[in-house]
Formats: structure tokens, sequence, C-alpha cells
């Protein structure tokens, strides 16, 4: 039996005293309302999360109500009733008869108008939006795109999908998380596309998560991943709504927090992760030089290093001669061996990637012209470094930040390290044995059951048109495979042709 | 499952104890050899090896180092065998003595004429060596001769000396050899090696890059050696080295100068040969072996020195491709004539096509094979088809009234 609210406003005063405490953003504010005689009342808001104006308005509507031209008393007999009724302007005004409901509406943000002599309160929506306004996403910037990106607030962030699909089958249920911060987490889908075992293992396991605080996108991506241990991401967190929309058309799921500008989309392939929402804006012929690019720079982050000094220290015959000799006349001098050479001026990138990341711009700048100097000019005029290993390094950190997902840059930048160890001390054979452990690895990880090598491992045909490569859009007509069976989305024959071209 | 992986990692770290970087090696500690010459003293029948060995200080990036240094570094060093001679080079060299770059093996006359066993067998045993590597015989002089002399073009000289092996094909006049060809026939039953000569062209370049004064010697490619077996024989020259290039159908473009059709010009016209075939094929007639040899090929006229009247064209064109056909036949007896009557050294692989065609016979007569292949009958067909005669009909020459 839920705790009820006690009638006497005085003891109703006492007890949500006690339940809120006496925090100082917590405000009470009495009044006298005329309905249907004089009443005494009082309303609860949460300074701050609660807008100021809209509940001036509540009130002003209250203690300023004048008899309407009907007889109140045809209305309702109960003032809580008439209150609701005929007073109140606000959109979203809610009875309850429960005390911890009352607690938790304002946590929200919400005011609770509770009447002396009555045992129901209103719950009134006055939440106001503290947070920033919608603004170009920083971390996925696009040059021919829109230039919206989710915020804070999780109610504007839905609105910016639903701008973008306005079906009634997309689908919007939301969970509460967290048992202190109550964050709302909104799950999206479209109905009739969306696998259903997709959405219900959503659900389980967004349902089954028994924590205190969830602090993010990031936070919640760890409870609910496949595979905790892997440093790949397997779920794809963006900032950008028109990359949500469109995964939401193929039949994903989007998961968004509440206080996070990052929402989250499941099932992720790998080679998703190697897809700007560009790709889709620009020809599709340079959309796809642009991926194969980038699976390339990945690959040179990865193992450049790592073949650098095996080729340097333990297979010199692979070289050819001239470069040989190019990489020997650097190395003439230099008082380290080549492993040692490269994996410090990789803990020095990564260092100054640590120092600039988060500094003021002003003093960024110091940062990085420092770093330029002493990564690319005074080691090697100081003859500690080969001329060789900054240009590997270099362009092993530059390829490093063309890929267009942060997290598999962080993972690559990670796992480089033990491939560089591995090529180190063992040769060829390391090396080998690196890049077969991490195919092994990746091919073994899955996304919400999905293999996140699809559609490479397992090799799906169908979907080849949209993965390292992007097919014109009259092309792209089967949506990738994810349980809910590869629906056709558009219709045939949408090539467009010059007037006259067909006879 | 932690203890598992516990004991995995554990395992994994003793194995990379154990292994170590035992065969890790620096750049910097290397001596890559560029090139290297063998010879041999007759009187102590001691193997003398010489090394190129590039210097990266110097050779390439800056010059920061020691600005006038020389590029590479050479060293020679006897023994008893080539290894020992190797090893003793390692007592005054200060880095370890790599192989996977050399680009060319000199043979010097002494160890061609005495037995080139030892070095086909040191050179193909050792994993660390390409076979990919140019093999040459240094003519009239020492191995280590030819891999001391310096050159004007390229820093390092093993690479111009490469360089001209590999273009060798150009004049077609000459064979080249690398190691691989050479164990081939070196190993063979049915054919006998060759490999192309170089020699010391008295200066007449500047002085290279290392410094120095006057004109300095440069290497030449210069005929072609004849090896019966393990042993040197002789050298064909250049007009029989173009038959040698032939009848092993080496040949890929060649050039040849024929008397102008109209005056009496000598050599007044060169033809260039583009992509000639040759066919070889072996049969009998009676019981002496001859083989027919088939040459077709297309004809670029690309030097013209005298007039002829654009009326005529088809006909010069038959008298021009006749005595390109004529030079081509020559070209290829004198070669047969002094492998079959000089050297009794078949370097064209007759038998080889005796082997492969008639299995029975050669298995017979393999035993004989020397004593046959001097009587070996050769019929020539030769065809060539001036395709091309240039930009120009008529050759360029002053109209003014003089």
């Amino acid at each position: 039996m839920p705790e009820q609210i006690p009638p006497v406003l005085a003891h109703f005063e006492e007890k949500i005293r006690r339940a809120l405490g006496s925090s100082l953003d917590v405000r009470y504010r009495p009044f006298v309302a005329s309905l249907n005689g004089e009443r005494r009342g009082l309303l609860i808001y949460l300074d701050g999360l609660a807008d100021e104006k809209k509940v001036q308005e509540v009130l002003k509507g209250v203690i300023q109500h004048t008899q309407p031209p009907f007889e109140p008393q045809q209305i309702s007999p109960d003032p809580m009733e008439l209150l609701r009724k005929a007073v109140l302007c606000q959109a979203e005004v809610q009875p309850s008869r429960q005390f911890s409901a009352c607690v938790e509406a304002v946590m929200v943000g919400r005011t609770v108008l509770a009447l002396d002599g009555s045992s129901q309160v209103l719950l009134i929506s006055t939440t106001g939006n503290p947070g920033r306004s919608v603004q170009e996403p920083s971390a996925e910037k696009e040059v021919q795109g829109p230039r919206d990106g989710f915020v804070e607030h999780l109610p504007s962030n839905l609105a910016l999908i639903r701008r973008r699909i306005r079906d009634p089958r997309l689908q919007i249920q939301s969970i509460q998380v967290g048992q202190r911060t109550k964050t709302t987490i909104a799950i999206a889908y479209l109905k009739d596309v969306a696998g259903e075992e997709l959405i219900a293992e959503v659900r389980k396991r967004l349902e089954e998560i028994r924590i205190d605080a969830i602090h993010g996108a990031g936070a919640l991506e760890e409870l609910i991943r496949d595979s905790p241990s892997t440093p790949f991401p397997l779920i794809h967190l963006t900032e950008r709504p028109d990359r949500a929309a469109a995964n939401i058309l193929e039949g994903r799921v989007v998961i968004a927090t509440d206080n996070s500008p990052f929402v989250m989309i499941v099932p992720t392939s790998f080679w998703g992760l190697f897809q700007a929402a560009g790709d889709y804006y620009q020809h599709y012929l340079i959309s796809t030089a642009y991926r194969v690019l980038r699976i390339m720079a990945f690959l040179v982050a990865l193992t450049l290093p790592a073949a650098y000094v095996m080729l340097t220290t333990f297979h010199h015959e692979m070289l050819p001669t001239p470069l040989a000799l190019t990489v020997a006349s650097g190395r003439e001098g230099t008082p380290f061996p080549t492993v040692l050479e490269v994996l410090l001026m990789e803990v020095m990138f990564e260092v100054m990637h640590e120092a600039g990341l988060r500094l003021p711009t002003a003093v960024g700048q110091t940062v990085s012209i420092v770093g330029a100097l002493v990564i690319g000019d005074a080691a090697v005029q100081a003859g500690l470094i080969a001329p060789g290993t900054v240009m590997v390094v270099a362009s092993t950190g530059i390829a490093g930040f063309a890929l267009p997902s942060y997290p598999v840059s962080l993972a690559v930048r990670f796992v480089r390290f033990g491939m560089l160890i591995l090529a180190g001390t063992l040769g060829v054979f390391g090396f080998l044995l690196g890049t077969s452990i991490l195919a092994l690895h990746m091919t073994s990880l899955r996304s919400f059951g999905v293999p996140y090598l699809a559609p490479y491992a397992p090799y799906r045909p169908s979907e080849q048109e949209d993965s390292a490569m992007r097919a014109p859009w009259w092309r792209l007509r089967a949506r990738p495979d994810m349980g809910a069976g590869g629906s056709v989305h558009q219709a045939p024959d949408q090539q467009p042709e010059a007037p006259g071209a067909r006879q | 499952m932690r203890r598992r992986i516990a004991r995995l990692l554990l395992f994994l770290f003793v194995l990379l104890s154990l292994s170590g970087c035992w065969d890790a090696r620096e750049l910097n500690q290397l001596a890559l050899v560029m090139a290297v010459g063998i010879d041999r003293d007759p009187d102590t029948n001691r193997y003398i090896v010489t090394i190129q060995v590039a210097r990266p200080a110097s050779s390439r990036g800056q010059q920061s180092g020691g600005g006038g240094a020389e590029p590479v570094y050479t060293a020679s060093a006897d023994g008893d065998t080539l290894f020992t001679a190797i090893r003793n080079l390692a007592q005054f060299t200060s880095r370890r003595i790599m192989w996977a770059h050399n680009n060319i093996v000199v043979i010097g006359e002494s160890v061609a004429k005495h037995d080139i066993t030892p070095v086909v067998d040191f050179f193909t045993r050792n994993q660390e060596l390409r076979m990919r590597t140019w093999v040459v015989v240094a003519r009239d002089t020492t191995a280590k001769a030819i891999i001391t002399a310096k050159t004007g073009m390229e820093d390092i000289p093993a690479n111009s000396l490469s360089a001209v092996l590999r273009y060798a094909a150009l004049p077609g006049e000459t064979l080249r050899t690398d190691m691989n060809e050479l164990m081939d026939t070196f190993l063979s039953n049915d054919q006998h090696p060759v490999i192309s000569g170089v020699q010391l062209r008295p200066g007449d370049a500047s002085p290279g890059a290392g410094g120095g004064t006057g004109p300095t010697p440069q290497v030449e490619l210069r005929g072609t050696a004849i090896f019966n077996g393990t042993r040197l024989v002789g050298y064909l020259e250049s007009d029989q080295g173009r038959g040698l290039v032939w009848l092993r159908k080496e040949m890929k473009n060649a050039v040849v100068a024929v008397p102008c059709p109209e005056t009496d010009v000598p050599l007044g016209i060169t033809v260039e040969l583009r992509s000639p075939k040759i066919r070889l094929r072996p049969t009998f007639e009676g019981s002496t072996p001859v083989i027919q040899v088939r040459v077709e090929t297309e004809g670029w006229l690309s030097e013209r020195d005298c007039p002829f009247g654009a009326a005529n064209v088809s006909g010069v064109k038959e008298k021009i491709s006749g005595w390109v056909e004529d030079d081509i036949r020559q070209s290829i007896e004198a070669t047969l004539s002094s492998l079959q009557k000089e050297f009794k050294t078949d370097a064209v692989k007759y038998g080889s096509y005796f082997h492969s065609e008639y299995p029975d016979w050669w298995a017979a007569n393999r035993e004989r094979w020397s004593e046959l292949f001097p009587q070996v009958k050769t019929r020539i067909q030769v065809s060539v088809h001036i395709s091309k005669m240039g930009l120009f009909v008529r050759p360029p020459m002053p109209t003014f009234p003089q």
C-alpha cells in the first residue's frame, strides 16, 4: 500500500519537508485561493529545475482566479477537479494520491500543488530547460550536412529525431535507470522495421541495470555492451540527429540518455564506424574512395610502427636497397635501438595528445609548438632519434586521427603498442601473431548479437552495397539484415536518366 | 577462468624471455654488401674476397658527417676457402657483414679459369643471399680491380654496374646471368653456363663522387664468358655475342646498320628490330642432329643518312630487309662457328632441345654430346618485315640551292 497524502495541509507540509530535507533549492510557496470558498494551499517546486515563469503562471491562475461565466459547482464540487479543469492553463496537470509520486515530481522539476482538506495533489509540468540550445556537433563535423547536434536535454533530442521521421510507427519508449539519478533513457525505433528480438534485448539489458547512478551515454554503454573487455567500441555513439534517424530507418534501435549529447546506436558494425555522415551527402564514388582511405588509415595507424621496427631490426632483406640505405643513413649514430626509439616517440605523442586535449586553446597552441619542435626537429637534430622514426610516428598519429570514430581511434592506439612490442621482440613472427590474435578477437565480437565484422565476416553479399563502398542511393534498396529480415525500402528503377536517353 | 588467463599470460611471458631478440640487428650495426669479388692466388691456392660496402653515413641523407668521405668502403681478405676469407674480413670490419642487399658477384678470371664450383656453392647455399644477384666475370683483370673501381654517375659503384646490366638488353650484345640462372645451367646435364664479362675501360669519365683527380677507369660490359662445365674456356666478342643472344632467345631489341640501297654509302641506314620471335626446333637429317632456327622480327627504320626516292619505297624495304636478314644470319653463324669449332661447348642450349624433344635419343647419347655438338647442323631462316619508316618520308636535308 503506497503512502497516502494526509488531507491536512500542515501535516502534508511537515511530511514533505522531512522527505526533501532542507535543501537550498526546494521552494515552498503558500497561497490562498477562492475555490468554492476560501482555500489555503501550497506550491512546492525546485528552484532552477522548474521554470520560474511557469510557476508564476500557475500562481497567477490560482490566486487571481475569478468567477467564470458558469457556475463552478456544476463542474465539480471538488476544488481539485475545479482547479484542473477550469483554472490551470498548463498542458500537463496530473492528479495524484501517492506521496512518493509527489517527491519524484518535485525532483524532475514539476510543481506540486496541495490544498488544505484534500488528499489529492496536482502535479503540474513546469520543467524548464536549463541546458544549452541546439548547436553544431563538435565531435562529428560535416562540411555538407545539417548543422544541428544533440544536446543534454532529452526531449529536445527526441524532437530532433522525430522531426526527421514523421511516421507514427516511430516508437519512443522510456525507462528509468539509476536508483539515485533516476535518469530517463529513451529507446527509439520503427515498430515495423526493427526486429522484435532486438527491441526485447535492448529493453532487457536496460531493465536489468541495478545501479545508483548513470553519468552519461558512455557509462551506460559499458553496462550493456556484449563483451566488457574488448577495447573496440561495440556500441556506436553519435552526436548527429541525421545519423541517428538514418540508423533508425535501417532498422536499428537508438538509445538516448538524458543529460548526454550522445545517443547510442545498436547493433553496431565495425565497418559502420568508418562511415561518416557526410558519405551520404557526397557523390558515391567519392564517398567510396574516402571509406577505403579510412580503412587504409586504420591499417596504417595499427601496423606502421610495428612494420617499421620489424623491417629495420629483423628483416633488412625485405627493404629495397635504396630504402635500406636511406634508413641506415638516418640511423647512423643514434643511441637507442629502433624499438625503444619508436616506443619513446609513440609515448611522447600520446602524452602530447593527452596534454592538448583538455587545455584551453591558448595554451594548447604552446603544447603543439613545443611538441612539434621536440618531436619533429630537436630530437633528430640532437641525433637522438632517426628521422625515419619521426616520419613513422607522425604518419601513424595522423592516420589515427583520420578515423571518423574517436573510440576506434583510441582503440587502435591502444592495440598499436601491443603490436609494436610483439613485432619488436619477435619480428615478423610477432607481427603475424599480433594480427592473427586481433583478427580472431574481432571476429568473435558481437554487438547485440550481430557479428561485429559483418557484412564481411560473415560475408553477406546483399549488404556489400553500403559497407566499405557506398553504392548510389538508387542502388541501396535493401536494409541490412539485423534479425527483422532485409526489407526493401525504396522502389526499383530510381536511377535518374537524361530525358530521351531510353528509346 | 581467471586462473587460466593468468597461466596463459605467464606462459606467453616465459616464451618471450626464451626467444628474446636474438635475431634483432639494427641497420646501423650492419655492413650492407653491395658487390663482392672473388679472386684466387694461383701460387698459394688461397681465395681473395673483396667486398664493397655502402657507408650509409655519407651515401645518403644529411652531409653532416665527414663531408668528403667515400660513399663506399672496400676491403679484401684471403682464406683457404671462400667462407674463411669472409670470416677473415670480419676481423677488421667493425660491422656485421650482411649479404641480403648484394647486387653483383664478380668472378675473377683466375677463379673462372680454375673452377667456379665454390662460388656457385657458397652463393646458393647461404640463405641470406639472393638468387637474383647478377654474376659477371672480370676479363683480363682481377675482381678486386673491378670492385674498387669508382664510377662517375652513382655514389655506389655497384649500383652503377647493376644498372648497366639491367639495361644490357638494349645493345643486345651480351647475355646477363643471375645467380639463379647460373646455378640452373651449372647443375643441368644438357647445357653450359655463360656469364657476361666486364672490363676496365681506361678512363674517359670525370672523377667520381668519391673525389680523386683525373679521369678514372670505368667498368664496362664486354663479351660473354663461355664455360665448359666448371671452367672458363673463352669469350665471345660482341658480334658473336649477338648471335648467342639470338640463339638463347634473349634478344629483346637490336640495332642493325645496313648500306644505302641506291647509293653505295656503306652502313648509311640503321634498322631497329622490335619484338623479335625466335623458334628453335631439333630434328634429324639421317643420323645427324639438326637444329632449325626461325627468326621473325619487325624492323623500324630509325636512321637514314642517304637519300632514296619516295617512289620505290616497297623495293627499298625489300632490299633493306634482305640485308638485315643476312646480318642476323651471319651473326648467328659466327657464334656457332666459334662455339662448335673453337670452344666445342654447347653454350646455346642445343642439348636441352634434344633432351626434351627426344628423351630416348638423349639418354643414349648424353655421354657423347660434347663430341656430337660440334657436328650439329643449324638451318637458319630469318624473315624481317620493315614496318615503320619513322616520321620522315624523305631524309631531312637542306633544299636551299647551294
